[in-house]
């Protein structure tokens, strides 16, 4: 049994109590529709988001196999040298967007593959070339990756917050109400009745006294 | 706005040769959390990007913006996945295997 409101047994709370728990159930259908409609997105993205994330653990799986194969080629010192003087390479934007409510980012990246690196040609190899060139496409998956997980995270938490409302009215304040409601609704009937056996027994007294005094 | 890779000497060396902007070679998962900390509170990086291996091992920020997202190093198999399942299992309830 949901436990009641705190309110007094007359028909003016009834009534608000009424209008109450329309609107709180025409809130928990928009809700629960809500709710349904990102799950819906949540999947759309859930599946771009494998995707990318296992051609990024190919792509890394790849890179790391052609950085041992320069690391063997020339050396790790002279590769780490290469690496120091490699170019910063171009940056990335952030923006929001809206999806369902949610706030989500857009990362906008640059072409991230390049001829010029910036390392001397005498020290290195082809074997370098082909390293950086794999991690230069790890990083194109991860940029496209970055933004699709975190709409997924996002949108994942608007879920549980909608989930917890949609509980919550469902479960504890729409139950409660309908108590209360419920409750209002005896004790003024047992009201009336009182009532009305009040109304009839003082008939019957002034009938017995007027009966008794003719 | 700059991208910067927190990782082992691998992934760091790697992605230098990628260009990325700033790299950050740590050891332990301690040094990886005071990084991640500073990082997080600076405004000119978008992407902070961190091996699997370390990320499983220490709680990531909860912030918008940078955008945090582990990569896969040498050794970890699998991670990358495992994360997506269960950011799944929290929003819907149930795992679903694809």
């Amino acid at each position: 049994m949901p436990e009641l409101l705190n309110v007094k047994p007359t028909r003016m709370e009834l009534l608000n109590l009424k209008r109450r728990i329309e609107l709180a159930k025409k809130g928990h259908k928009l809700l629960k529709d809500k709710q349904d409609a990102l799950i819906m997105e949540f999947f759309a993205i859930y599946d771009e988001a494998l995707e990318l994330r296992r051609s990024l653990t190919e792509k890394m799986q790849e890179a790391f196999k052609a950085l041992t194969l320069a690391e063997v080629d020339i050396g790790l010192i002279p590769l780490k040298e290469a690496a120091m003087a490699v170019k910063p390479n171009s940056e990335v934007e952030i923006r929001s967007r809206n999806v369902m409510g949610v706030s989500v980012p857009m990362v906008q990246g640059g072409n991230f593959r390049r001829k010029e690196r910036g390392y001397a040609f005498i020290s290195t190899s082809t074997s370098v070339d082909v390293a950086a060139e794999k991690f230069e496409e790890a990083l194109e998956v991860i940029v496209r990756l970055a933004e699709v997980e975190e709409t997924l995270k996002r949108v994942a938490k608007e879920i549980e917050t909608t989930k917890r409302r949609v509980n919550a009215l469902e479960y504890i304040i729409i139950p409660r109400m309908e108590a209360t409601r419920k409750f209002i609704e005896q004790r003024l009937d047992e009201m009336e009745r009182e009532n009305f056996f009040r109304l009839k027994r003082v008939k019957a007294l002034i009938e017995a006294r007027s009966g008794s005094g003719a | 706005m700059k991208i910067a890779v927190v990782g082992d000497t691998d992934t760091v060396l790697g992605f230098k040769l990628a260009g990325v902007h700033e790299t950050f070679e740590v050891s332990s998962p301690s040094e990886a959390r005071e990084v991640l900390n500073e990082l997080v509170g600076r405004e000119d990086i978008a992407l902070i990007l961190i091996t699997d291996s370390l990320a499983s091992e220490l709680e990531l920020p909860d912030v918008r913006l940078p955008i945090i997202l582990t990569v896969p190093d040498r050794w970890s198999e699998g991670k990358g996945e495992a994360r997506l399942m269960e950011i799944v299992r929290r929003a819907i309830g149930v795992e679903i295997k694809r």
